[in-house]
């Protein structure tokens, strides 16, 4: 697809809100709601995990960012949606939206 | 067996509210996708919809009627005058009991169910009408029908998401090949446009933000349309002993469940029905010059579908033409396999074969002939409909002109 989505497709390069600026209760609070909402365990999450090694689905993924919109009171675009695939991806994407409200909320109407 | 002839169409979707509009659109490769006007702007992030805004309500009901009918229901009925005209159908009391309903549905009556909870839950009004429950069922479409035709025999409904109307049509096929039935009123409907529903499908992530693009590079998922179709079948010998108008003949069925996934579709599920409807038609794959694609424009289901067709269908597959006529009618949802019927039928019988609209360019993954933008001008025998479910049921029909 020719968009550029919201969210980098890899923490390298990225610099704004790369794993070192994510705060580490915002990442336990993202894994968390991942956790929660597979109903798996929540030590066998990390920041580091994959969809594909959590066996989060397609339909399981748009399940999570579900959940963390109303975790996070953040609107996820649906073109972002379909590209994430790890826990990273999706804290950062997550990061950014946050940053972008209270850059927002912040700014002189 | 008896061979099973269609006799009369009648269809109300975005293209047009009567069989000729509808073709006439079809037939010039017309998109029928507008801005949503049904609900309000700004409730759901998509903006676009293929609703009927030709329907007007007062053409086809009395004031009393419409009241208790669901706008499924009354597509469905009106769908099956049209077709009922068409055929010419002299009713006789043994023909209306031996005659059948069989409609689909997806959503049947939530449209108004979404309403009179709205109306409990949100605007604290304690009193429900004696209509709500009768209105809201997935059956009053095909009981609409028994009414105003005094159809006697077997009549229900079935759902089964996006392919309900073809296993409707389904049904009924095989009801009249076998000799249950004389005559059959077969297809579906869907009316979906509520706040409530287009909140759901929003969370579903598969609502195009633009238009619909079925197989094509950049598509973005589906557009939500509304309408129904209806047919009528007959055995082929009564029919023409009757002198009637023969569109072509319902020639096979297929039916198949991916057992699998409830959204994620697999191309062996897909191929098998396609494959149960070419032996029950006892056709060889080199005789189809034509598929109506499921075609939903979603990233997942076009390359799956591409891939169950190069699996049945083999090198032929390169000789067949492919298109989805939801580029142009929308994502009907349950009516989706009785428009797309009816758009086969008049392809096969008018020598047209309609295009895949909105189409920007190939995607590798759909490397099928999509008869891209431009209707065809075409000799077909054989042709097949898909219709594949969320659930994983699938759901082929064979026609022949």
């Amino acid at each position: 697809m020719g968009d550029t989505p919201n969210v980098p497709a890899t923490p390298a390069g990225s610099s704004a809100s790369s794993n070192a600026d994510m705060p580490e209760d915002f990442k336990a609070r993202v894994i968390g709601v991942i956790a929660k909402t597979q109903r798996i365990p929540l030590e066998t999450v990390s920041i580091d995990s994959t969809f594909e090694e959590l066996k989060i689905d397609s339909l399981d993924g748009i399940n999570l960012i579900f959940a963390l919109e109303n975790e996070f009171n953040v609107d996820i675009p649906d073109e972002d949606a379909r590209t994430v695939k790890s826990v990273r991806q999706m804290a950062q994407g997550i990061a950014q939206l946050l940053a972008r409200k209270a850059g927002a909320q912040g700014s002189p109407a | 067996m008896r061979s099973v002839a269609v006799t009369g169409i009648g269809v109300v979707c975005a293209l047009g509210t009567d069989r000729e509009s509808f073709w006439k659109a079809l037939a010039a490769g017309a998109c029928g996708i507008g801005p949503m006007q049904l609900v309000e702007p700004g409730v759901v992030r998509f903006s676009n919809a293929a609703e009927c805004r030709d329907f007007r309500v007062a053409d086809h009901f009395e004031d009393k009627d419409a009241a208790f009918l669901d706008r499924f229901a009354q597509f469905a009925a009106v769908a099956a005058r049209e077709a009922v005209r068409d055929a010419g159908i002299e009713w006789t009391q043994d023909l209306r009991e031996r005659a059948a309903i069989v409609t689909g549905t997806s959503t049947g009556g939530q449209t108004s169910e979404d309403e009179s909870f709205r109306d409990f839950y949100e605007r604290g009004q304690t009193r429900f009408s004696p209509f709500a429950i009768p209105k809201a069922m997935s059956n009053a479409g095909a009981s609409r029908i028994s009414f105003e035709h005094r159809i006697s025999g077997p009549v229900y409904t079935v759902s089964t998401a996006c392919s309900s109307s073809n296993h409707a049509i389904g049904q009924a096929f095989w009801m009249v090949r076998n000799g249950v039935a004389d005559l059959a009123i077969a297809g579906g409907s869907d009316a979906p446009f509520s706040p409530g529903m287009l909140k759901a499908w929003e969370g579903m992530r598969v609502v195009s933000p633009d238009t619909c693009r079925p197989f094509s590079r950049d598509r973005k998922g589906l557009i939500l349309g509304e309408g129904a179709a209806m047919l009528v079948l007959e055995p082929l010998d009564s029919a023409r002993a009757r002198g009637a108008h023969i569109y072509g003949e319902i020639a096979g069925f297929g039916m198949s469940s991916d057992a699998h996934h409830l959204t994620q579709p697999l191309p062996e599920g897909a191929a098998r029905a396609m494959r149960t409807a070419l032996a029950d038609a006892g056709a060889l794959p080199e005789a189809f010059g034509y598929i109506n694609a499921h075609g939903t424009g979603t990233p997942a289901n076009d390359p799956t579908e591409t891939a169950a067709i190069r699996a049945v269908f083999g090198a032929h597959a390169s000789k067949l033409m492919v298109s989805s006529t939801k580029s142009m009618h929308g994502h009907t949802l349950g009516a989706a396999g009785a428009i797309e019927a009816a758009a086969t039928l008049l392809a096969l019988a008018r020598r047209v074969v309609p295009p895949t609209a909105n189409f920007l360019g190939p995607d590798p993954a759909c490397d099928l002939d999509v008869v891209p933008n431009v209707p065809r001008p075409a000799e077909v025998e054989w042709a097949l409909s898909n219709s594949f479910a969320f659930g994983g049921l699938n759901a082929t029909l064979a026609f022949r002109r």
